[in-house]
Parts: C-alpha cells; structure tokens; sequence
C-alpha cells in the first residue's frame, strides 16, 4: 500500500515538475532553427564566427553563473580590503545585496554602458561574432553594442586613456580555442550585476573554444591585484549554440527615455517614492 | 467587472485536512478542502537543500497527520524530500530582476480592463483597471521582463489593447501601492500566457 502511495505521487509529479524544463528546452530549438537533434559537424579550425545563442544561461541576474551573489561562501571572489570597501560602496538591485529599484547606484540602470567583462556576465544574450584579417568583432544583443578585438599581434597598451569595453587582443592559443585579454576598462563599470568591483588594473581573459560545428564554450577569468588577492573565474564554460546565419537578433537597447518611463510608473512607486 | 477573486497568503492551518491529501503544497491542501480550484497552480516554493532538509520543512507544515495516515514520520520526510528533489529539477522563479519591493508570498488573481500595455525596455509593463473588494476602481501597473524574454513567452507588442477583458494574475509590490510583477496572463480568447522566465537552476 505505501509503495503504492509512493509511486503514484512520483508517477504524477514528475511530469508537472519536468513541464517548465521541457518547454524551456524545446523553445531554444524552435528560435535557433539550425539547432538539431543530429550529431553536430565537427569544429572547424580557426573560427568562432557566426551568431550564438547562449538561452536563458546567458541572463545571469543573480551574478555571474559560477559565482552569483547569493552569499554562500564559496561564491565569494578573494576580495581585498580595498575591494571588499568598494563592493560595499556599489548597491545593486539584484542578490542578496540587493536594494530597492529607486535606491540602486548600479551604472546601467542610468544607461552607462556595461563594458568588459560585465557584457558577458549580465543579460549575454544572442552575440554575433564576425572575423575579419586583422580583427575579430564582437556585436552583442544587450545594448546592441559591439566591441573589436585585435588579432594583428600588436600588444595591449601600456598606460591607455579608460574606455568603457576597455582594450582586447587575441591569439588562438590552438585550432579551437581563441584567447582575448582586455585591458585599460573604465573604473566606473562593474565586473557583474551584483556590483563586484574592480579597478585600473583590471585584467580580463576570455577564452572562446568551438566545440564543435554548433557549439561554443566561453570562460572568463577576472585578474585585478588591487581588488582580488587572486584570479577568479565568474563564467566557466559557458555554452552558446549556432544559430543561422539569416537569424534576426532584437535590440535591447536601455533608453534613457524608456527607463524614466519605467521609473515612473513602477520603480519609484515600488520603492516608496514619489513619481513625479 | 468581477471584484477581485482572491488574495491567496501562506497562513497557518486552521484545522487539519478532513481527508488524505496528496502531500502537496500546503496553499493546495487548502484548495482541496474548501472546494476551490482557482490559484493552485504554480505556488511552488523556492527550492533550498534536499536530505535533511525535508524533515524540517515537513515539521513546519504540519504534515503529520499526512505521515501518520500513510506510515509514520518517516513517510511524511520521504515525502517531503521527494517532492523538493522533483522540484530542484525547474523552477521559474522571480529571480530575473530585482525583487526587493515585492511581495513575493502574495498573489492576486483579478478580472481586469486593459488601459495601456507598454512594450519597452528594461521591462514590459500592463496597466489595467480592477475593482477591489468595495467595488472602487483601482488603477494597477504590473510588469514583466523585457522584450526579448516576453518573445519566447509568447508575448508581442500586439498581445494586448486598451479595453481587453483579460484575468491578471501578479504579486504586489509590499508597500500596498497599486504596483506588481505579472505571473500570468489570461486572454478573452482563454489562452493563458506566463510571464515568468525559466532560469536555469544555478541561477535561481
């Protein structure tokens, strides 16, 4: 009688429980199109290029996928003194840090751009990468910005005026794994969306490895002395799938007009403040 | 305009199930109790550590008389422990954007009339007119996500006009002002449409 029970509760939960997850997964097929459930084609040497999509993997709210800020012990970078007081200094609207919508001093929500590494820790989403001979761009859905990284064999400047995404150069470290190191990113951007800090001396390495036909990996290692007693890795192989190449990408564009709208009606009203 | 249905709150049992129940939510015991229906769906908790924590979690929901009638205490932990197992397999879960101003225990289930819906960044937004339970109308504003996620739900520009009878279901914000985060979306047409968006489980 109680196995009964046992099965019976098993045999009608199970699909309910599995429900979300099957129509998560068969909606990222359907949007990729070329995604198929055919074995794919093997690498090809020396290309990351095309238009990939990471699925929902890539919105990383919480933080970054291997290192979110959910204040478990574990997923908590090596801070510094100096880094521990300026993440405390950074009021995010998101984790366990998290503030009320009108409170947040995080940059993007004023429309700032995101810059390196956070374009690939927060809202990743659908990237296009294009190779050309002495450069590989990177055109990315969040902000409809892009980025150039520079395969000429020139060598990353040495005391370089801030940029917002900072400074890139890559080198295929071999046949399927390109490396980009960045450097010279505006102190002003944050490292991720719970507001991880860094400073001018902020090192950032990406590694882009093709899988093979329809599948990239990307990994992100976060380098920064002044901040960081060591390297920590908040994106650890990241999968994105192929998709074809007439696949519309949207924009997402944070527009200062749209924001205050959203301000407006739900942000400051939510948080208690007057709207006006 | 129908008055609001229901404000569904988390609250201890007054008594214990009349008969057996399925060992299931406890917002559902109570559904099965009092004949209702409406709002059972998708009150899944959030998922936290399996083993020892089903005991614990059972303890506090008064699931004894459930272990009692089928097997002891042991059964009720199994059970327990089970069902958060199934569940840390996918949970959508309001974990995409802040959520510190929300209610997240709360849910209101209303008939409303579409005034405006607001297709944009950072996140879309519905605003629609209810009555409450004296019959006043409310204004209400409830988001969803963006754009690019309310797509893959479904969702478009077009979803929605002004004077469309639809059934809102959403969590208000905490500081009682008419604000929330849509869970659902009932159309005219009686097609149902989720606002929530399915992280993968390290990121809930």
């Amino acid at each position: 009688m109680l196995r009964f029970f046992f099965a019976c509760t098993i045999a009608l939960a199970t699909p309910l429980m599995l429900a979300p997850l099957v129509r998560a997964q068969a909606a990222a097929p359907q949007q990729a199109g070329a995604a198929s459930e055919k074995k794919a084609a093997p690498a090809p040497r020396h290309d990351i290029s095309g238009i990939w999509d990471p699925g929902n993997g890539g919105i990383q709210p919480m933080g970054p996928r291997n290192m979110p800020e959910d204040g478990k012990p574990e997923h908590q970078p090596p801070y510094t003194p100096l880094g521990l007081e300026t993440l405390n200094s950074h009021k995010p609207s998101n984790g366990v840090r998290s503030v009320l919508p009108a409170d947040t001093n995080d940059p993007v929500v004023t429309c700032d751009p995101q810059g390196i590494p956070r374009e690939d820790l927060y809202e990743l989403r659908t990237t296009q990468i294009i190779q050309a001979p002495l450069k590989v761009v990177v055109m990315y859905e969040f902000g409809k910005v892009w980025r150039v990284i520079w395969t000429d064999g020139r060598e990353l400047p040495k005391d370089p005026e801030p940029r917002w995404y900072g400074y890139s150069v890559g080198k295929w470290e071999d046949d399927y794994t390109f490396v980009v190191t960045t450097a010279g990113v505006d102190e002003r951007t944050w490292v991720d969306r719970a507001g991880r800090p860094h400073s001018d001396d902020l090192r950032v390495e990406e590694k882009f490895r093709r899988v093979d036909h329809d599948t990239l990996e990307l990994t992100v290692t976060i380098i920064d002395p002044k901040m960081y007693t060591k390297p920590w890795v908040p994106l650890d192989k990241l999968r994105f799938k192929l998709e074809p190449p007439n696949f519309d990408v949207r924009e997402m564009i944070c527009s200062p007009t749209e924001f205050a709208e959203y301000n407006k009606i739900i942000g400051k009203p939510a948080s208690g403040q007057d709207a006006k | 305009m129908a008055v609001l249905e229901r404000i569904e709150r988390l609250r201890p049992l007054k008594r214990e199930p009349r008969e057996p129940c399925w060992g299931l939510l406890r917002s559902q015991i109570r559904c099965v109790e009092d004949g209702r229906s409406v709002g059972c769906a998708g009150r899944l908790p959030q998922l936290k550590i399996l083993g020892g924590i089903g005991p614990a979690i059972g303890r506090r929901l008064k699931w004894a008389p459930l272990g009692r009638r089928f097997g002891g205490i042991a059964v009720r932990n199994k059970l327990v422990t089970i069902f958060l197992g199934l569940l840390a397999i996918s949970v959508p879960v309001f974990a995409h954007h802040g959520g510190a101003a929300y209610d997240t225990d709360k849910r209101i289930t209303a008939k409303a009339t579409v005034t405006e819906w607001i297709w944009s960044n950072p996140h879309c937004f519905l605003k629609f007119d209810a009555k409450d339970e004296k019959g006043n109308v409310v204004h209400w504003a409830a988001e969803a996500s963006n754009p690019s996620d309310m797509v893959k739900l479904g969702w478009s520009n077009q979803t929605f006009k002004a004077g469309d009878e639809v059934t809102v279901t959403f969590m208000p914000v905490k500081n009682g002002v008419p604000v929330g985060r849509i869970q659902q979306v009932v159309l005219a047409n009686g097609q149902t449409l989720s606002a929530r968006v399915v992280l993968p489980p390290s990121q809930n």
